[in-house]
């Protein structure tokens, strides 16, 4: 079975190395590529009693893996200053989110706007789906397909994605696979 | 008559004697086996994560705090610590201990995080080899680990690799 988590409630969650045992961060924000359905990398601000934004980043590749209680990294040497990460976490673009995006089937029909991320727990932030405000009302979740079209404005989704609309993170992630192979059939 | 430890027999030496409990640990007075006094109690323990055994002994608290070693040790009973004299005793030394002696490192207590960042409740036991301080198995609630999980541990948590089903 495996863990979803939503990226809202990754915020604000420690970073705590492995071997040290020792809260040397907590989450600031995520910074998220929509076209390749993972993180990036996580922004961090200070524990504790000199609380504030930290100036280091945590790129994706040195995350252990991400939970519903801690974001697990080997040591404080995964902290890295901006200019030795990635471009894309050092200095993250600013309007690369796909919250308030309109998701459309290729058919054209609108399932919603993307109010959160769906993660995989204990992966190193991979995105699996998206919470929704459903054109219909109410809250829905769908899962992500490998990859997919990302505007800026709208995402555009397979037309089978509309079959696997579900109510909660349980229904979710017994839905990802199944979607999931059901694409992998079809093309 | 039965009680925890009762099950260390005279002949209880090699891996078949019976496990000590870390938490029962505490309190337990420190004796000296050449005059017979009482040193203090047992306040808390060095863990070594690396080694994944119980290094030392904290004896007394605050700033009068005193480590002895496992290896220093003539007895770790049910009932009592034995030493060999007061001079088995030392000051804290190194970061570690210090942070031990002034408890801010007991495994008993701490908040156990799985290396998947799952939260997996707090440590309540430790069973370890009373000859040789290595620890068999950390024990979180309901669940029994065993001690090669222990990966880290330090102001925050102590981590146990815990792959999920």
């Amino acid at each position: 079975m495996r863990t979803l988590l939503l990226a809202s409630e990754v915020n604000g969650l420690p970073v705590v190395t492995i071997t040290g045992g020792d809260d040397v961060a907590e989450v600031k924000d995520i910074i998220y590529s929509p076209e390749a359905g993972r993180l990036l990398g996580i922004t961090l601000n200070k524990r504790g009693f000199l609380r504030g934004r930290m100036k280091e980043v945590l790129p994706a590749e040195s995350i252990a893996a991400i939970g519903p209680d801690a974001v697990m990294i080997t040591d404080d040497n995964c902290l890295v200053s901006p200019d030795q990460a990635p471009e894309d976490v050092g200095r993250p673009a600013s309007k690369r989110n796909v919250i308030g995006n309109d998701v459309l089937t290729e058919r054209g029909a609108s399932l919603g706007t993307v109010t959160d991320l769906v993660l995989l727990g204990g992966s190193r932030g991979d995105v699996v789906g998206y919470r929704l405000d459903k054109a219909t009302g109410g809250v829905g979740f769908i899962p992500l397909p490998a990859q997919l079209a990302v505007s800026g404005v709208a995402l555009v989704v397979p037309d089978a994605t509309e079959d696997f609309v579900r109510d909660d993170l349980v229904g979710l992630g017994a839905a990802v696979d199944e979607y999931r192979a059901r694409l992998g059939m079809a093309t | 008559m039965s009680g925890p430890g009762d099950g260390a027999g005279p002949g209880g030496t090699g891996p078949g004697h019976a496990a000590a409990s870390l938490r029962d640990a505490v309190g337990r007075p420190v004796m000296s086996r050449a005059t017979a006094e009482n040193l203090g109690r047992v306040s808390h323990v060095v863990i070594d994560v690396g080694n994944g055994t119980a290094r030392a002994l904290v004896v007394g608290s605050g700033k009068k705090a005193q480590v002895v070693d496992w290896t220093a040790l003539s007895g770790f009973g049910p009932d009592a610590v034995m030493v060999g004299d007061e001079a088995s005793l030392r000051s804290p030394a190194g970061e570690l201990e210090e942070a031990v002696a002034a408890g801010r490192r007991d495994l008993v207590g701490a908040r156990a995080l799985s290396t998947e960042g799952v939260a997996l409740g707090a440590v309540t036991d430790a069973d370890l080899d009373p000859e040789t301080g290595r620890l068999l198995q950390v024990r979180v609630g309901d669940m029994v680990f065993d001690a090669g999980s222990l990966v880290g541990m330090g102001s925050y948590a102590v981590v146990l690799a815990v792959v999920s089903t």
